[in-house]
């Protein structure tokens, strides 16, 4: 009677055994854009959707004081928006360098290729605003089958960051196209 | 009354034949012996010699007893008789106290507490998850079944970041074989809870995680309760409405 009772639980520790490790995109919430332009993950907590208005996404990570429900006027710790512009990645990584002067904001780094693992190319670039907070920028325009998605990091840390380039790195522009 | 007068008398005649303090003079200035009391002529006597010194190393054995042995001597009797050379070794006479018997000592059957070592891969899906914790616990030995607990403390691989703590417990109930002994394996179910801290995106996060599993193993008794083990366990936790698979090691310490 012991045997079998040793045997059955070890059967079924056997079948279950290996029923599967999670991914880090099961890990992570998965946003699809209704119209299917993008697929965005981001890990929640501490990431919420804020808004989700036509193909524009909105998600934050609140600050210290309002996760805890208390309004410091404080900017979130991390924003980020997400839409569908239109143009050439490489361009418009140019012209938002050439704006960060004006909006008195420095380069931190200039435009370069960036590619997602879904194979999705674009550029991406990293200014600091210079007075205030010292809010951190990063723009990556990515581009799939004539679809160019804009995504914008704000931060107060340090944006260049392995988490963000994670999240980055997941995005999947047009992931039901053929 | 007669009874009481004779208990004075032999009080009072106690007191008097017991001899007073020696005058200081005579015992410090020439050593002769006090004057008896009563006015008695003083009598010569001859003046006392001290022994002349000997050295260690010839002092004659003592002398033999009536019963025709060596007279018993100790160090307290006879300190200047003593040889350096002889100082280790037992002296005649004097037996050495024997020393009790250790009583047999029975094997300890109550509950065993043991440190352990715990090492395996709660993944965080980047590359990350190694797990090396501490753990303190003990168990039951109530033959054949073992009932245990334990906490665990350890320390999660973040690739992405800081790494976390974690904090868990685990109940065992199992079976294990005593006929192998010292060697003595075992299959056990586990129950485990627990909790890991951690921060992402610089925000502190804390997960709770839970499941059971199944561990085998053996424990090698050393010396007495001293014992040392080894564990390999199967554990399916739930953690963020996601399965893990947990393929745990062990090393034991104990007692």
């Amino acid at each position: 009677m012991r045997l079998l009772l040793i045997l059955a639980v070890g059967l079924a520790v056997a079948l279950c055994a290996g029923c599967g490790q999670p991914t880090k995109r099961s890990l992570w919430e998965r946003y699809d854009e209704p119209g299917g332009a993008y697929r965005v993950y981001y890990l929640r907590p501490p990431w919420k959707r804020i808004a989700a208005d036509g193909s524009a996404l909105e998600l934050r990570v609140d600050n210290n004081p309002s996760a805890f429900g208390i309004d410091s006027g404080l900017a979130p710790k991390y924003a980020l928006f997400v839409s569908v512009v239109a143009g050439d990645p490489a361009a418009l990584a140019a012209r938002e360098a050439r704006r960060a002067p004006g909006r008195s904001e420095t380069v931190l780094f200039p435009p370069s290729a960036v590619r997602t693992e879904a194979g999705d190319s674009g550029f991406g670039l990293t200014v600091r605003q210079d007075g205030g907070e010292h809010l951190y920028r990063r723009f990556a325009f990515l581009a799939d089958r004539g679809v160019v998605v804009q995504l914008l990091f704000e931060a107060v840390p340090v944006v260049d960051d392995p988490e963000i380039d994670a999240m980055l790195g997941m995005v999947d522009v047009a992931p039901g196209a053929p | 009354m007669s009874m009481r007068r004779s208990a004075w008398l032999r009080w009072i005649a106690l007191v008097c034949l017991v001899p007073g303090p020696a005058p200081r003079a005579a015992a410090q200035d020439d050593l002769t012996p006090p004057r008896p009391r009563g006015g008695a002529a003083l009598v010569p006597s001859p003046p006392v010699v001290s022994r002349p010194a000997q050295p260690l190393d010839t002092v004659p054995p003592p002398a033999p007893s009536d019963e025709g042995g060596p007279a018993p001597t100790t160090a307290a009797s006879a300190p200047g008789e003593e040889t350096a050379a002889g100082l280790g070794t037992p002296q005649q006479g004097v037996a050495r106290r024997p020393r009790p018997e250790p009583a047999e000592a029975e094997p300890w059957t109550g509950p065993r507490v043991e440190l352990v070592y715990s090492h395996y891969v709660l993944v965080d899906g980047h590359g990350g998850g190694q797990v090396h914790a501490a753990v303190f616990g003990g168990y039951l030995p109530l033959s054949p079944l073992r009932l245990g607990i334990s906490a665990e403390m350890g320390v999660r691989d973040y690739a992405l970041g800081q790494d976390d703590a974690l904090v868990r417990a685990t109940l065992v109930a199992g079976y294990q074989y005593f006929g192998w002994l010292p060697v003595a394996p075992y299959v056990a179910a586990l129950g485990s809870a627990g909790i890991v801290f951690g921060k992402r995106f610089r925000t502190p996060v804390s997960h709770w995680l839970g499941g059971g599993g199944l561990e085998v193993g053996a424990d090698v008794n050393l010396v007495k309760s001293l014992f040392l083990g080894i564990g390999l366990a199967y554990l399916r936790v739930a953690m963020e409405g996601e399965g893990f698979d947990l393929y745990v090691l062990r090393l034991r310490v104990g007692l």
